[in-house]
């Protein structure tokens, strides 16, 4: 079977290196088109001398107090969405590492092999990605505002990120065809690595460079050190 | 724009406590004291979060609820209370001093209370740095002191300057920032226009030592 | 205020506007993740009654997003939309929250620039709030 040779194959580097470049041309351009700006130095005014500094009224480090404040964030805002999406990204790049299969094939092929997780473990991550995917499903067709700004690309995003896990549970449980389900399972993994850099997906990247490189008042860190141009 | 700062939570506190005020209304505003990171709903909500600590604390009945507006200087986005307001005790306000006084004129009956200091009309140097560059002194005159102005940035507000005491090139009054009249020597200097400082400059009338009301020609 | 009889578009015009800031346009169409997370951050969405026209989202999607994927080319009447959505439903208080660190009032500004370079402007006098 040619095309099984083909996507088994080739196509797995070609993803690999498809997604590799297209990473660093993302940040390379990101790199071209901003320029460094040096945060400005921060002097504070020293307290009056003399003035002898009052107790707080509220204990800015109480648990109570954090919690409160907690409670303004994200994640107080939404706990729903971000706890699911929490588990959602984290289990999404975990468990193609820890799968016992892919570890096998990484380790023929190179020599090199991740940890590998019990496969009841991984059983149970990819449930937990299809699961949030539901979710997210869900969200994107009942919540109001999520709606009113769904594309039908946003569905197909869904979609690409799914497919892999889902075919893959399939194939694993021998659910259905299994040559068809592992073909799938190959093809749709590739289609989504190679998506990665170019499609919305690149959140991936921008997250980063736009919570740590970038300078704007939400920045994580250090605070970011270079603008647009 | 208007840079203001929040007050002191206890000053805060110590205001609405007086009268026993229970059910507080926190307003926010969309404009300058927004931008400034100084009084937009996320400061709103803060503050809100704070006072229900502290009512919480001192196991009082109060709340504390936040609304923001667009902006507090403007009748027409003011009367967006009108229907809240009725249920509250008091109100603090997020914005400026102008925005404070004008809710408080509209609502009459209401007390209001400043939750933030107006500090200074200045520039954004950077994410919440803020520099004082004016001083709405009324007759503005970087036209002739090269771009810098001297009310803002000479400690001693001179017309006519330097006063004689720079420190090299700092101000004498306080070692760490620099003397406005050199700056504005050396910004003339580069466009060679060393004559503007040598025109003695008639005393200023201080415009801003009484109510002013602006009325632009359109 | 009515601007049925001003000139055509300048299609050119606004597309060297949107060069200008082509990349950061872009990324920032396909990083949002269309969450949804950041319309809690705007306080007109919270007083506007939690309306999803009021999402920041929505406000740059429907704005510069728009005047992108079109590039450039729009009618008056698409313009006139925009005007509405970048003057009347944003006040750039610059707050917004976008948990993947986009830079939203940055895009609208583009787009209030752009529709101020086709004399599209928003009239504080004589119109009423959104
Ligand atoms: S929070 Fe950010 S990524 Fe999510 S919809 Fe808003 S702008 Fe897009
Ligand atoms: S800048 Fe505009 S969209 Fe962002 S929070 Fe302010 S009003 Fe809302």
């Amino acid at each position: 079977m040619r095309i099984l040779d083909l996507i088994s194959g080739p196509m797995v580097w070609f993803s690999f290196i498809c997604f590799f470049c297209g990473t660093l041309y993302q940040v390379i351009v990101f790199y071209t088109l901003s320029k460094p700006r040096p945060r400005h130095p921060q002097e504070r005014p020293r307290p009056h001398l003399g003035l002898k500094k009052e107790p707080e009224i509220l204990d800015r480090t109480s648990l109570s107090y954090r919690f409160a404040m907690f409670r303004l964030t994200v994640f107080g805002r939404d706990p729903g969405m971000m706890i699911m999406t929490t588990i959602f990204h984290v289990t999404l790049i975990l468990t193609p590492f820890v799968v016992l299969g892919h570890n096998i094939l990484l380790d023929l092929a190179v020599g090199i092999s991740f940890p590998s997780l019990l496969e009841v473990a991984t059983d149970l991550l990819t449930l937990a990605v299809l699961a949030c995917c539901l979710f997210f499903l869900f969200r994107r067709l009942l919540v109001p505002t999520v709606r009113a700004i769904t594309t039908p690309s946003d569905l197909l995003m869904l979609l690409i990120v799914a497919a892999p896990f889902l075919t893959g549970f399939l194939a694993y449980h021998q659910i259905g065809n299994y040559d068809i389900m592992v073909l799938a399972h190959m093809a749709s993994g590739e289609i989504m690595i190679m998506a990665l850099p170019f499609t919305r997906f690149i959140h991936m990247i921008y997250f980063f460079i736009n919570r740590f490189i970038l300078i704007h008042e939400n920045t994580l860190g250090k605070g970011g050190s270079r603008v647009w141009r | 724009m208007i840079k203001v700062k929040q007050k002191d939570l206890k000053i805060i506190v110590r205001d609405i406590h007086d009268y026993n005020y229970n059910q507080i209304l926190i307003v926010g505003c969309g404009g300058c004291a927004s931008v400034c990171l100084g009084g937009g709903q996320k400061e709103v909500d803060r503050l809100c979060a704070e006072i229900n600590l502290v009512f919480k604390a001192e196991q009082r009945p109060g709340r504390a609820t936040g609304y923001t507006i667009e902006r507090q200087c403007h009748p027409l986005f003011i009367e967006e209370l009108q229907q809240m307001i009725g249920q509250y005790d008091c109100a603090l306000s997020m914005a400026c001093g102008a925005g404070c006084q004008y809710m408080a004129e509209l609502y009459p009956g209401m007390p209001i209370f400043p939750a933030v200091d107006t500090v200074s009309i200045g520039i954004d140097r950077d994410i919440g740095v803020y520099e004082e560059r004016c001083r709405a002194c009324g007759e503005c005159v970087v036209g002739y002191t090269g771009g810098v102005c001297p009310v803002t940035r000479c400690a001693k507000g001179l017309f006519n300057g330097p006063c004689g005491g720079t420190n090299g090139t700092m101000c004498e009054v306080k070692g760490n920032i620099p003397c406005a009249w050199v700056e504005i020597y050396n910004r003339l200097k580069e466009q060679n226009r060393l004559d503007d400082i040598k025109k003695i400059r008639p005393v200023m009338e201080w415009q801003n030592q009484y109510q002013r009301t602006l009325i632009q020609d359109r | 205020m009515t601007t049925q009889n001003k000139p055509d578009i300048d299609i050119l015009k606004i597309r060297e506007i949107l060069c200008e800031k082509k990349k950061e346009v872009a990324v920032s169409l396909k990083t949002c993740a269309h969450c949804a997370l950041c319309a809690d951050s705007c306080f007109l969405y919270r007083c506007r009654d939690n309306a999803p026209l009021y999402m920041p989202s929505h406000k740059f999607i429907n704005s510069i997003g728009t005047l992108y994927k079109k590039k450039g080319k729009v009618t008056r009447a698409e313009l006139e939309e925009i005007r509405e959505i970048v003057w009347k439903r944003c006040v750039l208080c610059t707050r917004c929250y976008c948990p993947l660190g986009i830079d939203i009032p940055s895009l609208i500004a583009l787009a209030r620039r752009i529709c101020r370079s086709q004399d599209v402007v928003h009239d504080f006098e004589k119109e009423k709030k959104g």
